[in-house]
């Protein structure tokens, strides 16, 4: 089954991300959208109105495939003009709409090319002003970005947010790509196995993933598994498994936690690393540097902790007078209230 | 590595050449000025003139038109809407079909020509243009579909989908976007059905009825006639034709994106005209206008080239009908026809022993006698003949004898013995008739035995002396034995006194005889067939061409001798006094007709397979 029990609100204007890893079943959420599929049990509505049994010709909504599908026949401007011709809009009010749309995309003056003629990322200018062109009330992005190279698919990162927020579209956008839909998005849905497992703004996710994997999922996860071996009221005692370590403290999450196993979490930037231990600190691992890695502005640190896990750490390029270098001793601390705890 | 791809090139130019090299040759000879020979006598384009004015071969051509215009619509249509449908079946059922669209492209097509006609016989439908049609229709839906499909599966269905996504229903989905996705395809399939139907000869031969002879069967019953610059010249040209559609729809396949507007108007445009020309030229008068819009019409089935088409027209203006002439290529060619059922021709003219069979397997009509005055008045010999002695079925039309041809200039002593062709100082010079009961004729003549003995003995001996014979033969030809004399390649030939006449007008040295030992005399006459749908109307045709003005021209045309006895007369002395077209009269006691041995055939059909193996 590709897609279990999912059930969201999008809101109008607001640009709505779906995430996660392929073959989770974001693709056919979105194409119940679109109407290429139909819901076993449930209903799809826009704007209130149940889409069941809608076709795809006759739902309000419009899809940027992720391969663009541009009519290879047709010019750019009879690709634009496609939809307002099916829905036999006179051919004045046409003309003037896909000039519209081809200027919001930047792409006045290529009316009269062919597809083939086209840059990568100027198909995907086409694709979008095909589909917005048309004024859904919902505009599906399948992949927008995927078939772009790095640097165009970061400018048009920005230009595809500026457009959406200029024309005040609802955007609903299938990635697996988790920094493009941070960057672009009002709200994440987190999608695994066919089932969403949290809804939220970027930041939320980020910083209170509801479980380790949406943790994993939107940036880097430091783990470290362990036991809660005691309860001190607001902290919590924290046995890594490894067994070496002294017990970690941890926020205290409500309720009995004493003798559960659990996981903690930790992001990169939220260590610090230093060459001694720093006193003030009860939240602190050793390790040992295993590889740097420059990154310019930023350096990552692979730092091995106990036996067999390697943590990911960045620090600003020149934070420090002595660089740290590989086989150096360190220890990893944070504070308190950057550390998840994730049960099982 | 330098020299091994030196070694390849003149390997694959070798292979070119092997491909083409025929065509090559037939192409040049179309531009032969020499009629006959296959020496070059400078460059002309006569034959191409002459092609213009030939009235059977352009019916042939609107016949052909025709046909391959409605064909190919119907089998693009057909086969266009199963790889529309298929893509929408599930995958399992697409293989399925697959698999039975092929089948017709592999099976012989000689079966699917029989299976069509049984068919088509079965169903009791006259075999004519329409069953052409159908068959070329059913060869090429596998075709078309095929090709349709390649294209099809190569198409991203997110197209079909972002159409209809943008609003587009499945009718405006086809519309705007897979119909011109797919027209480089369609209109390469339709060039592939064109070319297919337009040189089909198999199928054709085996649907075709009266009134739809097209440009490969005429080709074919030409042939009989020799191998004429004609032919070279209509062959280039169907050569050309066929190799333009099918290079185009090459260049169309591989072409991404959709054919121009303009091109295509042009295309459409072409093909109609085709079309409407090959159905004004074939349905003839009944389009055109002509008064006579009910002017009945006669079949006459004929071998090629076999009747003046000034005769015909004098017919068709007496008569106020219109006459519409089939070709065959040989007399079990006509049997086999009449056999699967054929009908509608209403004249043929089969050879002596052929209409013996025909009489005895009820295929002919009893000739009124009343409507035939001048079918009574015939040469002496020719009043009783033995397979038909009181003439209720057949009138015999144009005669002759078997015999050999030579170049004077090369035997200055006249042969008169079929034993010069046994001669080792002419080895490699000697051509005999590809003919069966011909070339065991002649032997059996010379051995002193009849040319229809049914002895076993005598028939092995006579093996024994052709196989004695066949280092000294050049070839076993029926068809071009008097080219090979005209341009000197064999200095004697076995065959019929008519083509041995047009070699001597290409070669004035060539000279005829009928050996003393005796010969076949034979006799091509005109009946009227059982299924005539113009019983009347052919009687009196018969009678027109018996006429002894009509026949004379009929003779000096085709270099036979006429049956009728006025037509002698009428002749031109050089035609009358040319052994090789009338037999002198003293010479008809050592003349035999051939005729059907019975079950000894057999023995003749091995003895000969044994001579053609060794």
């Amino acid at each position: 089954m590709a897609v279990n029990q999912v059930s969201f609100d999008v809101r109008r204007g607001e640009f709505f991300s779906i995430l996660g890893p392929s073959g989770a079943g974001k693709t056919s959420v979105l194409r119940m959208l679109a109407g290429f599929e139909d819901p076993d049990e449930g209903d799809v509505l826009i704007d209130g109105q149940s889409m069941l049994g809608v076709p795809p010709n006759r739902r309000p909504v419009n899809l940027v495939f992720q391969s663009y599908a541009l009519f290879p026949h047709l010019t750019v401007f009879e690709n634009v003009a496609f939809g307002l011709k099916m829905r036999r809009v006179p051919t004045p009010h046409i003309e003037e709409q896909v000039r519209q749309a081809l200027t919001m995309v930047k792409l006045l003056g290529k009316e009269a090319r062919l597809p083939a003629q086209l840059s990568g990322g100027e198909q995907q200018r086409v694709a979008l002003a095909r589909a917005l062109v048309n004024k859904p009330a919902v505009v599906l992005l399948d992949e927008p970005l995927a078939a772009l190279d790095q640097q165009l698919r970061q400018e048009m990162q920005v230009e595809l947010k500026s457009i959406q927020e200029q024309a005040g579209l609802t955007c609903v956008c299938v990635t697996h790509h988790q920094e493009e839909a941070m960057m672009m998005s009002d709200r994440i849905a987190v999608m695994h196995q066919g089932r969403m497992w949290q809804i939220g703004p970027p930041r939320e996710l980020y910083e209170r993933p509801c479980n380790l994997f949406v943790s994993r999922f939107l940036g880097v996860s430091n783990e470290l598994p362990g036991r809660v071996t005691g309860n001190l009221g607001e902290e919590s005692l924290f046995q890594p498994a490894d067994g070496e370590q002294p017990p970690l403290l941890v926020r205290s999450i409500p309720g009995e936690q004493r003798g559960r196993s659990a996981t903690l979490s930790l992001r990169p930037e939220q260590l610090r690393m230093a060459r001694e231990r720093l006193p003030t600190s009860a939240q602190v691992l050793p390790g040992r540097i295993e590889k740097v890695l420059f990154a310019g502005s930023e350096t990552k640190y692979l730092v091995r902790v106990g036996h067999d896990r390697l943590w990911e750490v960045r620090m600003t390029s020149g934070a420090h007078v002595l660089p740290f270098a590989p086989e150096e001793p360190v220890f990893l601390h944070w504070s308190l209230s950057d550390g998840r705890l994730f049960f099982e | 590595m330098r020299r091994g791809s030196t070694g390849l090139n003149v390997v694959s130019l070798l292979a070119m050449l092997f491909l083409y090299g025929p065509i090559i040759v037939l192409v040049l000879y179309s531009f032969n000025a020499a009629h006959l020979s296959m020496a070059w006598r400078g460059a002309t384009l006569k034959w191409y003139a002459a092609l213009m004015h030939d009235e059977a071969l352009l019916a042939a051509t609107a016949n052909s038109l025709l046909i391959a215009v409605v064909s190919t619509i119907g089998a693009t249509g057909l086969g266009g809407l199963i790889a529309l449908g298929m893509e929408r079946m599930p995958h399992r059922r697409q293989q399925i079909i697959e698999g039975a669209l092929v089948l017709p492209l592999v099976i012989p097509e000689v079966m699917m020509g029989v299976a069509l006609m049984l068919l088509f016989v079965m169903l009791n439908m006259p075999l004519g243009l329409t069953t052409v049609i159908l068959g070329h229709i059913v060869f090429n839906i596998p075709l078309v579909t095929i090709m349709l499909r390649t294209r099809l599966r190569k198409l991203d269905p997110a197209l079909a989908e972002a159409a209809a996504d943008l609003g587009a229903s499945s009718w405006q989905v086809f519309r705007y976007v897979t119909l011109p996705l797919l027209r480089p395809a369609l209109w390469g399939a339709i060039l592939v059905a064109f070319t297919v139907s337009l040189d089909d000869f198999l199928v054709t031969f085996f649907t075709a009825g009266p009134g739809a002879t097209t440009l490969p069967l005429k080709v074919y019953s030409m042939i009989k006639s020799g191998v004429t610059p004609e032919i070279n010249a209509l062959s280039a040209l169907l050569l050309v034709i066929s190799m333009t559609c099918v290079a185009l729809s090459l260049h169309l396949q591989h072409r991404e994106v959709s054919v121009s507007p303009r091109l295509q108007r042009m295309g459409v445009f072409f093909f109609c005209m085709l079309g409407l020309a090959g159905a004004l030229s074939a349905c003839g008068p009944a389009f055109t206008g002509d008064s006579a819009e009910s002017r009945p019409v006669l079949h006459y089935f004929t071998w090629s080239d076999y009747v003046g088409p000034e005769i015909i027209q004098e017919f068709e203006r007496r008569e106020q009908v219109q006459v519409v002439i089939d070709t065959f290529s040989s007399n079990e060619e006509l049997l086999a026809k009449l056999q699967s059922g054929a009908t509608g021709y209403d004249v043929a003219v089969p050879s002596d022993f052929m209409v013996a069979i025909m009489i005895q397997q009820g295929l002919l009509s009893e000739l009124d006698q009343q409507e035939l005055p001048n079918a009574s008045l015939l040469e002496p010999h020719l009043q009783a003949l033995h397979f038909d002695p009181e003439r209720r079925y057949s009138v015999p039309y144009l005669w002759g004898t078997v015999g050999i041809g030579y170049d004077s200039a090369v035997i200055p002593n006249a042969p008169d013995s079929w034993s010069i062709l046994w001669d080792p100082r002419f080895k490699g010079r000697i051509s005999m008739l590809n003919d069966q009961r011909e070339v065991f004729g002649a032997v059996l003549r010379s051995m002193g035995q009849s040319m229809n003995s049914t002895d076993a003995q005598v028939i092995e001996a006579a093996k024994e002396q052709l196989l004695r014979q066949k280092p000294l033969v050049k070839t076993y030809t029926s068809d071009h034995y008097d080219q090979l004399l005209a341009s000197g390649e064999v200095v004697l030939a076995h065959g019929w006194g008519g083509p041995m006449a047009r070699a001597m007008a290409e070669r004035p040295s060539i000279r005829y005889v009928v050996p003393k030992e005796g010969a076949t005399l034979w006799a091509d006459c005109l009946v009227v067939l059982r299924t005539a749908p113009q019983k009347r109307l052919a009687m009196r045709f018969i009678n027109f061409l018996m006429e002894p003005e009509v026949a004379a021209r009929t003779s000096e045309r085709l270099r036979f001798a006429s049956a009728s006895q006025g037509a002698r007369e009428q002749v031109s002395a050089s035609t009358r006094d040319n052994p090789a077209i009338y037999p002198p009269v003293d010479q008809l006691d050592r003349l035999e007709w051939m005729r059907d041995v019975g079950r000894a055939i057999r023995l003749y059909d091995r003895a000969w397979t044994e001579l053609k193996m060794q």
